[in-house]
């Protein structure tokens, strides 16, 4: 009974605050294998599967209470339910004046899954956004099609959205044209259709969007990934591009991104490089090092790179950011954060950042 | 359309598909998912240097889609099968291990001359 009761607060705190779906392909590279290990997307991020939660109960959490540890999802009827939930809060400092603090929900998303023999069908509500999501999937032996109303599959789908390669700084506070690449979380899902294929330790798949960055835009996109595993080194490298096109723009993206993992260390970067993002090629970077300390605690060092113009010189915008992750039970995590960023040229640093967050899921 | 699509989706969902219950396991002895799990992650794959992917079909686990799965599913009875003899001769339980030492397939001794 208090179980029951347990899940049914969980799950009316997700109707009451539930954008877009983040992941950690941290955990895909520790485990070797593709984001569909744990998730029901293949894409990652959101609803978990049998395996991504008795991963997050066994290998995350630094303490597994008995009441958590027969927690296998919420599963009414035919229909599995899950959510993520974010809360963020950051605090600056410039010199010895602190200039504000503010806590905001990130994200507050709902999903519902079923099955019909091969078919996968799941829904999410984005409440946070006003959004939802709809995705059919057809599995077949080594791959899938799936169409509904989604977003695209690019490069690494960080759990943060302030990444330069993801969304960088929606306010732009640095005076540049534009502080990252356009994955910012105040995008709607839009009609997709995806095929993807599973080949040994590659997955590799090919969609197309439909107004997905701009109204009346179409899009093809396309992602390859391959993991390299010897049971205590695992590699994964991958590519993917985007490229939407407008009467009047043609955006075109190219991203490189791999990790390094061996026991408790693990090295993650990508590269993405735009054409027609702001007038000519931007950059932007990303690369991280974390170090599992014990179970339920890693500490990570980070530096992320953006540069609309290419000239380096001007405009640059390179953040460094350590930062301790806690998992004190299965279906949270806590992230503390400390960040300074640099700009080129002759311009004075912006201060430091402190940033924490709260993520619940079930 | 919002609404079509959530109407289509209760609808397939009441027809046929998601259960607690475990499904299409024929030969190991757990009730739940929970346990499923925690002895092929920790048991089964370290033992043979594997992937879930190398048996699994990932958008449905419980297929038997891939012939490895077949193959480990008999693998499986057959140390059941040796587990029972031990039991009798008092001897310690086995598994992949003994065989397969972290590889795929289990390394043969050397053919004499």
């Amino acid at each position: 009974m208090t179980s029951q009761r347990f899940k049914y607060s969980y799950f009316l705190l997700i109707i009451i605050l539930t954008g877009t779906l983040w992941a950690v392909p941290r955990y895909a590279l520790e485990n070797g294998s593709s984001c569909i290990l744990c998730h029901i997307d293949p894409s990652g991020g959101g609803l978990r599967n049998d395996y991504g939660i008795a991963y997050g109960q066994d290998d995350l959490a630094a303490k597994l209470s008995k009441r958590l540890s027969s927690y296998t999802g919420i599963i009414i009827k035919h229909f599995q339910i899950g959510g993520d939930v974010r809360f963020q809060s950051v605090s600056k400092k410039k010199g010895e004046v602190p200039s504000g603090l503010s806590i905001f929900p990130m994200q507050a998303n709902f999903q519902i899954k079923t099955e019909v023999k091969k078919l996968t069908v799941l829904a999410e509500l984005a409440t946070l956004q006003s959004d939802y999501g709809v995705q059919f999937r057809l599995n077949r032996k080594f791959g899938y099609v799936k169409t509904g109303i989604g977003e695209p599959s690019f490069g690494l789908k960080l759990d943060d959205h302030t990444v330069f390669t993801r969304g960088g700084n929606i306010r732009l506070i640095h005076g540049n044209h534009r502080e990252g690449m356009p994955f910012v979380p105040a995008l709607k899902n839009a009609p997709f259709l995806e095929l993807g294929h599973y080949k040994g330790n590659t997955h590799y798949s090919f969609g197309m969007i439909k107004g997905y960055l701009y109204e009346k835009s179409e899009s093809s996109y396309g992602r390859l990934e391959h993991f390299f595993s010897n049971g205590s080194l695992n590699k994964m490298i991958g590519a993917s591009f985007f490229r939407e096109t407008t009467a009047a723009k043609d955006l075109q993206m190219v991203n490189l991104f791999g990790g390094l993992n061996r026991g408790n260390l693990s090295w993650m970067g990508e590269v993405t490089v735009a054409e027609n993002l702001v007038s000519d090629r931007s950059i932007a970077s990303y690369s991280e090092l974390t170090l599992k300390v014990k179970k339920g605690f890693t500490i990570l060092a980070r530096i992320d790179f953006f540069d609309e113009s290419m000239i380096y010189t001007e405009d640059a915008i390179r953040r460094t950011t350590f930062g301790l992750n806690y998992v004190p039970l299965p279906l949270v995590d806590i992230k503390f954060q400390i960040r300074s960023t640099q700009l080129s040229g002759v311009v004075p640093s912006k201060g430091i950042e402190f940033l924490s967050q709260l993520h619940l899921w079930f | 359309m919002k609404k079509v699509m959530i109407i289509v989706l209760f609808l397939t969902g009441f027809m046929v598909g998601q259960k607690r219950e475990l499904k299409n396991v024929k030969v190991l002895p757990f009730k739940t998912k929970r346990e499923l799990v925690s002895f092929m992650k920790t048991v089964v794959a370290p033992e043979l240097g594997v992937k879930c992917n190398f048996c699994h079909n990932l958008t449905d686990y419980s297929s038997d889609e891939k012939d490895h799965k077949k193959v480990a599913r008999q693998m499986m009875a057959m140390v059941q099968q040796s587990n029972k003899t031990m039991n009798d001769l008092n001897f310690h339980e086995i598994s992949c291990w003994v065989c397969h030492r972290g590889n795929e397939h289990p390394e043969h001794p050397p053919k004499k001359k």
